[in-house]
């Protein structure tokens, strides 16, 4: 995406002063020569470096003597030039002088770095306390929240209330969630493993400030992590219970937690869970049905298996098994808990 | 036979049938009475009640004993590491003094201990019962916030202190309560400035969350931000300031802010998978990345300077500062990164690191090896929650293998 500018001409002088972002200016007098800068990125971020091309429909660029300033020092010659930017708000002024056979004009632009954070995260389950981020999973909702710094001189930024914002998903504009001080917008998912493509533009009221953001969102299938529920001290979130682990105890409680899950709680009636020990169906606790008890009467291994699924949803689906030594016996020792039908 | 005779033939004999039967119930009572006993043994009814005794108190002794170890650490301490607890540990904080102590909140009981550093005691100072606490916090002053789930599910926060002396003057014991108020219900996350009375957290609003300030009394409440974004995690670093990280997603960019009193947002940070780490009195910041089982750690020695990478590999959640002016940190740095979700796997409780620990000078950007605990222990430290103590000798450390706290003497 570029960016053009337009100069204006008036008895060779030039005496343009756009605000940098502002689009197209046509007001002015005398012979319009449509001498513009473009700029690359359109919406250049601060310290980065930006690409400036000179462009004109009337004037013979190729055969012009071309020179570039940058806060009124040499900055190169030629149609296009790479300048460095500053700190966000740091206004660097660029100007481009053409002169040749076909005529001279020249033209100024003002570059202020702008950046917008894009913030999103899902309205998937993860447990109390988790200190990660919850990812969408198949039918939840993404939430996004836009974070300006459009700084002036001073250093202050615009809030967000003043800023205009524009949501667009997957390249379609949102109008109903955008507008002045609209800073957050909520999305559907995308279907399972696909991606939705979030972007917003903002740009404070008087036009002197403005810029884009956009993030890629990927859809994930939920996760499945058994964890200990201890009498003593509860769901041991801090240690999940690997694929092979021992027992210390001939009755362990243990609790599946379906990360990512739409819904808002591991018991909500929208997950219907399947729990199987040594291949044998185990009806679950319909009040609890996120949790299992295995009470070893001996030694044994159990082989733990759960499939969680949603009726309500024919893309989730999640699926884990675990192989549980009761009282140090080895794993692959005795089915001690019941006898395979 | 006389009629004498006979009457004495009679009373020897009901004698002698009344003694064999009171002989025979004897007996009887006997096998009676070993039969219930060996019952009662075998139903645990002889073992001893709970002496109330020791400076952790039966319950912790309890756990300990169930854990299959020793209370008070001993055997796995050294000269320069002690496991001040065994048992898990919802959270701790190291107190105001010239003496390095700390207290901490036993995850099942909700129970607050004191831990004396300098002679390695440990005593339990309150008897107010909060089973299964899963998140808590201590300030320098002995402010306690104590989270835990309700049977719904939802979080539930109490916020408190331990009960002064004067209020346990009647006490038999030096056992306190603890005494507080319950936190509204729903509260997301919580920050307790360590140094200051006040609690930041996230409460539920129609479009989101607010943040909001209290005292721990849960008055003087000022709502500082609302957000659409519920999923923030608070630091309060110790001087009154509060910073907003939003929770960290392994190889996805984060940000974090420096929360302004007149609610607006002033980035501090950005990576993908971004940790940080405030600093309580400077705009100095250790903040670390996350991305694809690669993990770095950078410091700013102020807001204005460029960011450092350091060469340890590790994240911010591993860190803390040194009190005072100079920007010394102190963090576990895992032997090895074993996932490409590292961040994600871990706060899931999926993997464990075992860390060795380094001192940073943040204005030099150098890091030295401070201590290898391979050498005196056995046990596996995952470094999850680390504070230094005012006085800067010791550091404390909740290991995430399995919830134990421990205290590292920073000299050698």
């Amino acid at each position: 995406m570029t960016r053009t500018l337009i100069a204006l001409f008036s008895g060779g002088l030039m005496f343009v002063a756009l605000p940098a972002m502002a689009q197209i200016d046509l007001s002015g007098t005398g012979d319009m020569t449509a001498l513009t800068i473009s700029a690359d990125p359109h919406y250049p971020g601060p310290d980065s470096i930006v690409q400036l091309t000179a462009e004109s429909p009337l004037l013979d660029l190729e055969h012009s003597d071309i020179t570039w300033s940058v806060n009124g020092a040499p900055a190169g010659s030629g149609q296009s030039v790479r300048i460095p930017l500053g700190a966000i708000g740091e206004e660097t002024d660029v100007k481009v002088s053409v002169s040749g056979s076909s005529g001279s004009d020249s033209a100024t632009l003002a570059l202020v770095p702008t950046s917008i954070d894009l913030l999103w995260e899902a309205d998937s389950y993860v447990p109390p306390f988790y200190r990660g981020r919850a990812v969408p999973g198949s039918g939840s909702t993404i939430r996004v929240l836009a974070v300006p710094h459009f700084a002036s001189a001073s250093g202050s930024e615009a809030p967000p209330s003043t800023v205009d914002f524009t949501w667009k998903l997957n390249g379609a504009v949102d109008k109903a969630q955008s507008g002045i001080g609209e800073s957050s917008a909520v999305f559907p998912a995308a279907i399972l493993y696909g991606s939705d493509i979030v972007d917003v533009v903002a740009e404070t009221a008087d036009g002197s400030r403005s810029g884009e953001s956009s993030v890629s969102i990927r859809t994930q299938g939920p996760q499945l992590v058994l964890y200990e529920d201890n009498p003593l001290f509860g769901i041991m979130y801090h240690r999940a219970v690997p694929s092979t682990s021992v027992a210390s105890e001939s009755e362990t409680s243990f609790a599946a937690v379906p990360y990512f899950a739409n819904a808002p709680s591991p018991n909500d009636p929208s997950l219907a869970y399947e729990w199987t020990v040594n291949d044998a169906s185990v009806s679950a606790d319909p009040e609890d049905p996120s949790e299992i008890t295995i009470n070893a009467q001996s030694s044994g291994t159990a082989n733990i298996a759960l499939l969680i699924s949603s009726p309500d949803d024919p893309f989730f689906s999640a699926f884990g098994s675990w192989q549980i030594a009761f009282s140090r016996s080895a794993v692959n020792g005795n089915d001690v808990f019941h006898s395979s039908p | 036979m006389s009629y004498t005779g006979y009457f004495r033939f009679v009373t020897v004999t009901l004698i002698v049938v009344a003694l064999g039967g009171l002989l025979g119930w004897y007996y009887f009572l006997q096998a009676k009475n070993a039969q219930t006993n060996a019952q009662n043994t075998g139903a645990g009814y002889s073992a001893l009640p709970p002496s109330f005794e020791g400076s952790t108190g039966s319950t912790y002794a309890n756990i300990v004993s169930t854990l299959g170890e020793s209370p008070g650490g001993a055997a796995s301490s050294t000269s320069r590491l002690w496991e001040v607890s065994e048992v898990p540990v919802a959270g701790f904080g190291w107190q105001k003094g010239a003496e390095p102590t700390l207290y901490f909140i036993e995850r099942s009981s909700g129970y607050v201990f004191e831990a004396q550093v300098s002679g390695h005691s440990v005593t339990r100072l309150t008897d107010t019962l909060r089973p299964k606490i899963y998140d808590a916090s201590v300030t320098m002053d002995g402010s306690v916030v104590e989270r835990s789930v309700d049977m719904s599910g939802a979080r539930i926060t109490f916020a408190g202190s331990v009960a002064s002396s004067s209020a346990i003057v009647a006490a038999t014991t030096s056992v306190a309560s603890l005494i507080g108020n319950d936190l509204p219900q729903g509260i997301g996350t919580i920050a307790a400035d360590p140094a200051y009375d006040t609690l930041f957290f996230t409460i539920p609003n129609p479009s989101g969350v607010s943040i909001v300030s209290t005292n721990v009394a849960g008055e003087k409440e000022r709502s500082l931000f609302s957000s659409s974004i519920t999923g923030w995690r608070l630091l309060a670093p110790g001087d009154g300031t509060v910073v907003l990280l939003q929770n960290p997603l392994d190889s996805v960019i984060g940000y974090a802010y420096h929360l302004q009193k007149s609610g607006a947002l002033v980035e501090v940070a950005q990576a993908p998978g971004l940790t940080v780490l405030p600093h309580a009195s400077s705009s100095a910041l250790i903040f670390g990345s996350s991305q694809n089982g690669s993990l770095s750690l950078f410091a700013q020695s102020s807001a204005d300077a460029s960011p450092a990478q350091l060469p340890i590999q590790t994240v911010a959640d591993k860190c803390a500062w040194a009190p005072g002016a100079a920007l010394i940190a102190y963090c576990g740095v895992p032997e090895t990164v074993a996932s490409k979700q590292f961040l994600d796997d871990w706060y899931k409780g999926l993997l464990h690191t075992s860390d060795r620990f380094f001192e940073i000078n943040i204005s030099a950007a150098s890091t030295i090896l401070l201590y290898d605990p391979s050498g005196d222990t056995s046990a596996q430290l995952d470094v999850t929650e680390m504070y230094v103590d005012p006085t800067g000798q010791y550091l404390a450390f909740i290991s995430g293998t399995d919830g134990s706290l421990w205290v590292l003497r920073i000299a050698q």
